[in-house]
Parts: structure tokens; sequence; C-alpha cells
């Protein structure tokens, strides 16, 4: 080994440097998690989840309500501290630093609504570092999105296609996305899908979590299931399909 | 950097505040136009309440919604730290504590009368420490009651608890103030009023007190704040749940 | 718009899509395919998927890297007839098969083939 030379390891905690030269590790995957646990007083929302997430990849994360799905990706989000067992993103494990990296949708976001698309993006280039003007730009033009019109004046559709954009243009490794597609309509959601596969790349995570499985599957590299705060299957979604033959949508079905 | 975030929070309390200015601006002068200017001091005590609490509560409304609500999970994933997401509440908190302390003295004046009177006879001083006073009284209670708001949200307690906690608080919280605010905060101030040579209205006056006990008031309030704050920092930091 | 079937592996399919493509010539010997980007979003897969199937093709000699410039369909005449006949074989196994199952006899799916083919040709 070199001095100053990039080492990718399986599990950081095996790595024994020997010579005294400084060899920077950095963690292959973007997420690592360990026995995760998340309760809200007696009720248990995790228990013991354990994954990990390659970077470069959209995964999809599957589940009934209240099967804690929300609930990880808030831990993600580095919005409940309060949690046992490890996880380490982008290899950092403080989820207040990591917050730089991450950026969140909830399923219900908020905006300001007297806003038109413009003065968000001032407002949120303030507050996010390298934040992508133009991109938002660009995609609201391609998809006829005004920017001058107030965000109260939106459809449905739009509002959720507008906010999309907005939060896919931060600067951030892993994006988590909670059920953006609910009560979207098909041209919107082809929409985003398109917006999602142009933005994918090597060094970004995309985490969606979703009900419509079976619309969704050919976008999904692999499936997370969650089933009542446990960690079902964490599978590609092609390697699902080669061992069982059958339709991701069909192998949830039958998990649950 | 982050005092965008300060920004942003001054730009989403200027309407709630706008609007208890206004109001409060009309009342006097109303009050002046229906003559009970002249009616001694007790429509500046009301005003000095009016604005205390509703200031008090537009800022732990606001806290609450920040806290709770979705515009917190959008605040939250701002990438800082949990003592700057506490520092741009309490900064904005401070600004408008001291407008509303303005607000309070071109009330006063509106009202005409006694109020008036006193008002416009304060040297710089003891306006300072009128204001100091006001804001002190302002943020002292924002930031108590945002504390104990900050406690039932450890997920310790399930989601009803939680609403019982936070009414209790707030009830004995604004039943204080309200039995015995003036007399704690304003007795500093009274005394450097009266030494110099202004004269506020007698029956609040207390019939004996030591400079010390009312230095000691001031001393606690300036205590309590920075304690409430770095409790709340250490609160959100380590247990408080982001969720709504 | 393709629709995939979601029993069988995505990339598999792309890679029969694309093979598809070589044999109509779409994609003739020589042509600079697109990139993986412009096959994902036109396919509506994820990159990685477009990425494991352009790898298979790569390993079965129908497609190469040129480092700069993007990949290339192969130019090896006999990789393409090879790949030509694979396609039609595996085609007509699939059919005999099914219709095999069905009861038919090789006379009758003969008949009926020849046939066809003299309609078609008269269109």
């Amino acid at each position: 080994m070199k001095a100053n030379e990039m080492v990718t390891v399986q599990s950081p905690e095996t790595v024994t440097v020997q010579s005294r030269e400084i060899v920077t590790v950095q963690s292959p995957e973007m997420v690592y998690a360990n026995g995760l646990q998340v309760s809200y007083g007696r009720h248990a929302a995790l228990q013991d989840i354990s994954f990990s997430l390659p970077r470069g990849e959209i995964i999809g994360l599957v589940g009934e309500n209240g099967s804690g799905k929300s609930t990880l990706m808030r831990l993600l989000a580095g919005m409940i501290p309060s949690y046992r067992g490890k996880v380490r993103i982008c290899g950092m494990t403080d989820l207040w630093k990591a917050k730089k990296r991450v950026s969140f949708l909830p399923a219900v976001p908020f905006f300001e609504k007297e806003k038109n698309v413009l003065q968000t993006i001032e407002c949120f280039s303030g507050l996010f570092p390298g934040y992508r003007k133009e991109m938002v730009q660009t995609l609201c033009a391609r998809f006829g999105l005004s920017l001058s019109e107030k965000l109260s004046a939106f459809s449905t559709g739009r509002l959720a296609l507008a906010l999309f954009i907005l939060h896919i243009s931060r600067e951030a490794d892993l994006c988590l996305l909670d059920e953006p597609f609910r009560g979207i309509d098909i041209k919107t959601r082809q929409a985003m899908k398109d917006v999602l596969i142009e933005t994918v790349s090597p060094e970004k995570t995309f985490l969606i979590s979703t009900h419509e499985i079976l619309e969704m599957e050919p976008l999904f590299d692999r499936i997370i299931l969650l089933k009542e705060g446990h960690l079902v299957f964490d599978e590609a979604a092609d390697s699902l399909r080669e061992r069982t033959g059958k339709a991701v949508a069909e192998v949830i079905r039958e998990a649950m | 950097m982050m005092k965008r975030l300060l920004k942003y929070e001054l730009g989403r309390l200027i309407l709630p505040f706008g609007i208890l200015y206004a109001l409060s601006l009309l009342l006097s002068l109303s009050i002046r136009l229906a003559g009970g200017g002249e009616g001694g001091s007790l429509a500046g005590i009301l005003f000095t309440f009016l604005l205390t609490l509703g200031s008090a509560g537009i800022l732990v409304w606001r806290f609450y919604q920040t806290l709770y609500g979705h515009e917190a999970v959008f605040l939250f994933s701002v990438p800082t730290g949990a003592a700057a997401q506490i520092a741009f509440r309490v900064l904005s908190a401070l600004v408008f504590s001291v407008l509303s302390g303005f607000v309070m003295m071109v009330s006063s004046l509106l009202i005409g009368g006694e109020p008036s009177r006193l008002t416009l006879s304060l040297t710089p001083l003891s306006a300072a420490v009128y204001l100091g006073g006001m804001v002190l009284s302002i943020l002292g209670l924002t930031l108590e009651l945002e504390l104990f708001l900050t406690l039932s949200g450890l997920p310790v307690f399930r989601p009803r608890q939680k609403r019982w906690i936070s009414a209790f608080f707030v009830l004995s919280f604004a039943a204080d103030r309200f039995i015995s605010p003036a007399r704690d905060r304003l007795w500093p101030m009274q005394l450097i009023l009266t030494s110099n040579g202004l004269f506020f209205s007698g029956d609040r006056i207390p019939a004996d007190f030591s400079l010390s006990f009312s230095l000691a008031g001031v001393l606690l309030s300036l205590i309590r704040i920075p304690v409430c704050i770095l409790l709340i920092i250490f609160l959100i930091r380590r247990y408080v749940m982001i969720a709504e | 718009m393709e629709t995939f079937d979601p029993n069988i592996p995505l990339y598999q399919q792309i890679v029969s899509l694309m093979k598809q493509r070589f044999v109509s010539g779409v994609y003739g010997p020589g042509m600079k395919i697109p990139s993986i980007r412009e096959l994902a979003m036109e396919y509506r897969v994820t990159p990685n998927t477009v990425q494991r199937a352009l790898q298979l093709l790569e390993q079965e000699g129908l497609i190469f890297t040129e480092r700069t410039n993007g990949k290339f369909v192969t130019n090896d005449m006999q990789a393409m007839e090879r790949l030509r006949t694979d396609i039609l074989t595996e085609q007509v196994r699939n059919v005999l098969l099914s219709l095999r199952e069905h009861g038919y006899t090789d006379e009758e799916i003969k008949a009926c083939m020849e046939e066809e083919m003299r309609r078609n040709e008269s269109k």
C-alpha cells in the first residue's frame, strides 16, 4: 500500500495497518446499519434491523403501514437521535454531521404556500450548501412547471413533482424519499421516474419507500421488505427474480 | 452562514407579530379616544401583560410548529448541529422581544395620560432597564415553555401523555405568570425609576423590598435563560425525535 | 415503451431486446450504441440493470468498449451470424415446443407454416 492510496474494504473494523503510512479507508457502502432498534414509548417501531445499502443503487423500501418504513427513513435523516444499534452513513457515525450528505423528502413535505418556485429555490440554496439552482430550473422548464406561480396554485400532481425536483436537486449522496408517488397521477409518476433515472449516478443512493411495488419494480435495483419492525429480506431485484422465478411484487405479497 | 435560518425564521415571525403589534397600537389608540388614558396605569399594566404573553405565545407556538409539525422535518434536515437549531430560534425571539418592548412604549405614549407621562419621563438608562426587563420577561417565559415542550417530546411518553404534560405546563406557567409577573420583573426597575426621581403607580410598590432581593431576581432571570437554552440543546441532540 | 415481464430478471430481458436490435439492424455492426443513461431512460429501468446487460453482451462478444468513445456493436460478422442463427433457433424451438405440447403433429405445423408464408407473400 502506498501512502494516501484509497483502499476500499468490506468492513472497516477489520483493517489492520502495519506500516506507518497514512491510509484512507473509505467504506464501500452508503449506509451500514446493524441491530437498529427504535421505540416510541413501549411500542417498538424497529427491531434488530441490519442491512447495508451500496452506493449508486435505487433501493425500494416496502412494507405495510406501521412496518417501520417511515421510522427507518427518519432515523437515516437524523431525526431520531435516540436509537439503539449502530449506523453509519458515508462512514460517519454522527448523524447530525451526516445530514450534509442526506436529503429527505417526507410523505407530506413542507413548503411555503405564498412563495413561488424561484423564491423557494432561493430559500433552499441559502439553507442547503451546494444547491443546484440551474438543475431545478431546467427540469421545471422541461415539465412545464411555472417558476413564478405561487405554490398554493399548483395542482396536487404538479406540486408533488415540483417538490420532488426541489429536493432531488440538493447536493446529497443519500436521497431518502418517503412515498413520493402516493396519490399522484400516472403522467406525473412517469415524469418523476424519468427524473430519477437521469439523476442516478454511481455516488448517489436512493432509498424510496412505496406501496405501488408492481408499477415501480423496474426502477429498483434492490428491495428491502419490512414487516412489523423486522427486516424480512434485503436483496437485489434481479437476483430475487432469478431465484424465485416470480415477480418481486408476488414475492412481497407472499411474504406479507 | 446558518444564520440564513435566522433570516428565514424572522421572515416567518413578521406576520404574527405584525398583527399583534397592530392590534396593540389600535387598542391603545381606542383607549385614548375613549378617554381611558386618565384612568391610571391600569391600562399600562394591561398592555404589559398583553404584549408579554402575546409575544411569548407567538414564539412558543412557532417553536411548537417547528418541533412537532411538518416544518420541523424540513428545518431539521438543514445540515446544522443542535446548537445552531436553537441559536436561530433564541436570536429571533430576542429580536422580537426587543421590538415588543418598543411597541409597549409606543402604546403607552398613545394611551395618553399617566402611562404616556411616565414613558416620556424615562431617562435613557431607565428606558434601557425597562426594555431589558421586558426582554427578560418574554425570553424567560418563552424558553421555559419551550423547554417543557421539548421535554414532552421525549420518546418515553406516548402521544396522549405528551399532550397532557404540555397542557399542564402551559397552564401552570400561564397561571404563575398571571399571578405574579409584574411584581417579580418590575422590582428592579421600580428601584431604579424611583431613584431617578420618577414615580410609578403607587399600588404596585410592595411594602418592603431590599436591593439584594431585586438584584437576585434579575440574576435568576439571567441564569434561567442560558440554562433553558443549554438544556434544550442537550435534549434535542440526544433524545428528541422529530416526528409527526 | 417496453412492458417487462416482472417474473424474469430485467437485465436478461434487456439483453434480449438489444440482441433483437442487433439482428434487425437498428444497431448495425460497428455502430455506436447509446450511453447507459440513454438506454436506461429509454427502457425506463435503472442504469445498473442496463450496465449488467451490457456487461453480459460484452462477455458474449457482441459489443466492445472503446475507452473514451463508448460502446460499439461488434464488427465481427461471424459473431453476428451466430447471433442471428441462435435467435432463430431459439424462437423456432419455443414455438415447436409449445405447439407440440398443444398436440399438433409436425406435418400439421409444417403445412400451416407454408400456408402462412404463402399468404404473407401475396400481400
